[in-house]
């Protein structure tokens, strides 16, 4: 059985492990030896001549702008109006609800056509925006947001803002998303690491490559790349290494978030 | 206790604005016109020209490689689902109940694939795989098990097989976790008591185990089913190094690969739309002929 654990370790691992030693090294060091225990020399030299080809950057600083703001939004908004759902009585408000849910069976990308053709008539082709402001109203987010919530929420909480005469945003603001936390943390990550790794979309909305996040410009390695393999897997290296960075610090998150989250899956 | 608001306060109006607003024009709307285009011939630009099911009749009739999409989306994902749900049981199980030595160290390793973006993951094992150099030749003619160095990437064959390898390598871990908080709502004092009546290991598993996970299991197959319908990343980024979409030989061609391919590289953005309403149309069915199977069976 430990056997298995092994060679399942070794998998999820080495390839990264490879792909980071050889972006340290150079071509022809790669060449002679594929695998290699110490890191190389070429760093830099890798970086320099990389970033020349490829506009690395400015590709890092894309996704990290959509992605922040896209999860900020996404959460912000989707928590406001599980919280309303949750607490406010209206007519069809469960029709309403259900409509929405339903929406997240749908495969994402049905719309994309008309995404693509509403951002023409926007003139949101090859913006940020058409990127970001779709993600503020996403229903698995919702749907999330709702069921925990309906959890957590003392409702005495809100009866005693309202006596002391609060509006009724405050309290949301101060007093119920403290409360709201792990879950606001949980589905931030999830949301985050959906839309940084999103391909398509950007792919199909974007245009200018200095535009272009990371995914989309690993797609792009042209000839000059592949031709070296110590600038190859740098740049492969240079997408994979800030996910790496963000799970040695939220892995106990994540995967605490996965196993409450999905109870109710 | 004071209980929910009975009143439809103004300020609940303004919590639900922005997500509603925002759902309906860039969710709702572009679903709709999505499938309105599908019946049109639209090339992005000019206005949209309404031709009635053509879009349909020769993608379903006459499109051979539309049918060869359907095939190799439907024989990548199988290939990675069943191993993955194979070993996602058998992984969840021993976590869940025998006792193994860093078992949260193991379940962040295995899970971490998950997060890698897939398109760096395809271009990471399409290097390795590369000829005439490639990680994989240079160990395996090194070791001699190879005499010369092979041109993996040119066989349909492994291309299929290592696009649902890197999708196995990236979901078994979240398999996994899912089955484990299946597993361990499973009440102990179930299986002592099937064991007092003499049930083996494996009754236990297929008459108590299995029956309880349904839910669990169904969960999976259909977010499974959903995404593997829609591969795209991975095969993408195949075909781009190969050179053409669906390299070699088109065997890399996913349903969503040939949407892209069609409505963005050729400007056929009704025919693409037809494309996507076609695997619409296949993922309802089969998740609610799924659930209605779900449902026969628990009789």
């Amino acid at each position: 059985m430990y056997s298995v654990l092994a060679t399942l370790t070794l998998l999820s691992i080495l390839p990264f492990w490879i792909m980071i030693l050889n972006a340290t090294r150079s071509h022809a060091e790669i060449l002679v030896s594929p695998v290699s225990l110490l890191p190389g020399k070429f760093l830099a030299e890798n970086l320099a001549r990389t970033f020349v080809l490829l506009p690395l950057w400015s590709g890092l600083l894309n996704s990290i702008i959509i992605t922040v703001v896209s999860t900020v939004g996404n959460v912000y908004f989707g928590t406001l109006a599980a919280y309303a759902f949750h607490i406010y009585h209206f007519k069809f408000k469960e029709v309403l609800y259900a409509i929405i849910i339903s929406f997240m069976m749908i495969p994402a990308t049905l719309s994309l056509v008309g995404l693509f053709d509403l951002a023409n008539k926007m003139n949101l082709l090859d913006t940020f925006k058409i990127l970001i402001i779709p993600s503020f109203g996403v229903p698995a987010t919702l749907f999330f947001m709702r069921q925990y919530v309906k959890i957590t929420l003392p409702l005495d909480i809100i009866a005693q803002g309202r006596i002391d005469g609060a509006s009724e945003i405050r309290i949301l603001h101060n007093l119920i998303f403290p409360i709201l936390k792990p879950g606001i943390v949980t589905i931030s990550i999830f949301t985050f690491v959906g839309v940084w790794n999103n391909l398509l979309t950007p792919l199909v909305l974007l245009f200018t490559p200095e535009k272009f996040p990371i995914t989309v410009l690993i797609t792009q390695l042209n000839s000059d790349i592949r031709a070296d393999y110590g600038l190859l897997f740098f740049t492969i290296a240079f997408a994979v290494v800030p996910i790496i960075v963000m799970y040695y610090f939220l892995a106990k998150h994540i995967v605490s978030g996965l196993t409450t989250g999905s109870l109710k899956g | 206790m004071i209980t929910k608001t009975n009143r439809w306060d103004r300020q609940g109006y303004l919590l639900i604005a922005p997500f509603l607003v925002i759902f309906i024009i860039f969710t709702i709307y572009p679903n709709l016109y999505s499938l309105y285009l599908g019946f049109t011939e639209f090339n992005g630009f000019d206005p949209p020209v309404f031709n009635g099911t053509d879009n349909l009749q020769r993608l379903w009739f006459e499109d051979r490689t539309f049918w060869i999409s359907v095939g190799n989306t439907w024989s990548i994902w199988l290939v990675n689902f069943i191993p993955q749900l194979g070993l996602g049981l058998f992984l969840s199980y021993i976590f869940t109940y025998s006792k193994v030595n860093g078992m949260s160290f193991f379940r962040m390793v295995f899970y971490f694939p998950n997060l890698v973006t897939a398109a760096a993951m395809g271009q990471l094992f399409y290097t390795f795989s590369g000829y005439p150099d490639g990680l994989i030749n240079q160990v395996l003619t090194n070791i001699g098990w190879l005499k010369e160095p092979y041109e993996f990437m040119r066989s349909p064959l492994y291309a299929q097989n290592a696009i649902a390898f890197v999708n196995w390598l990236m979901w078994y871990g979240y398999t996994t976790v899912i089955l484990m908080v299946g597993l361990t709502s499973i009440p102990y004092d179930l299986y002592e008591a099937a064991k007092l009546e003499g049930a083996s290991n494996i009754q236990i598993f297929w008459k108590i185990t299995l029956p309880i996970l349904r839910p669990t299991l169904l969960y999976i197959l259909v977010t499974s089913l959903i995404g593997g319908m829609q591969m795209f990343d991975i095969p993408y980024v195949v075909g781009n190094a190969i050179g053409a979409p669906g390299a070699p030989e088109k065997s890399t061609l996913t349903m969503m690969s040939y949407f892209q391919q069609q409505g963005f590289n050729y400007s056929n953005l009704g025919y693409a739309g037809a494309i996507s309403l076609s695997v619409f149309l296949m993922v309802m069915f089969i998740t609610v002929g799924i659930f209605f199977l779900n449902k026969h069976s628990e009789n």
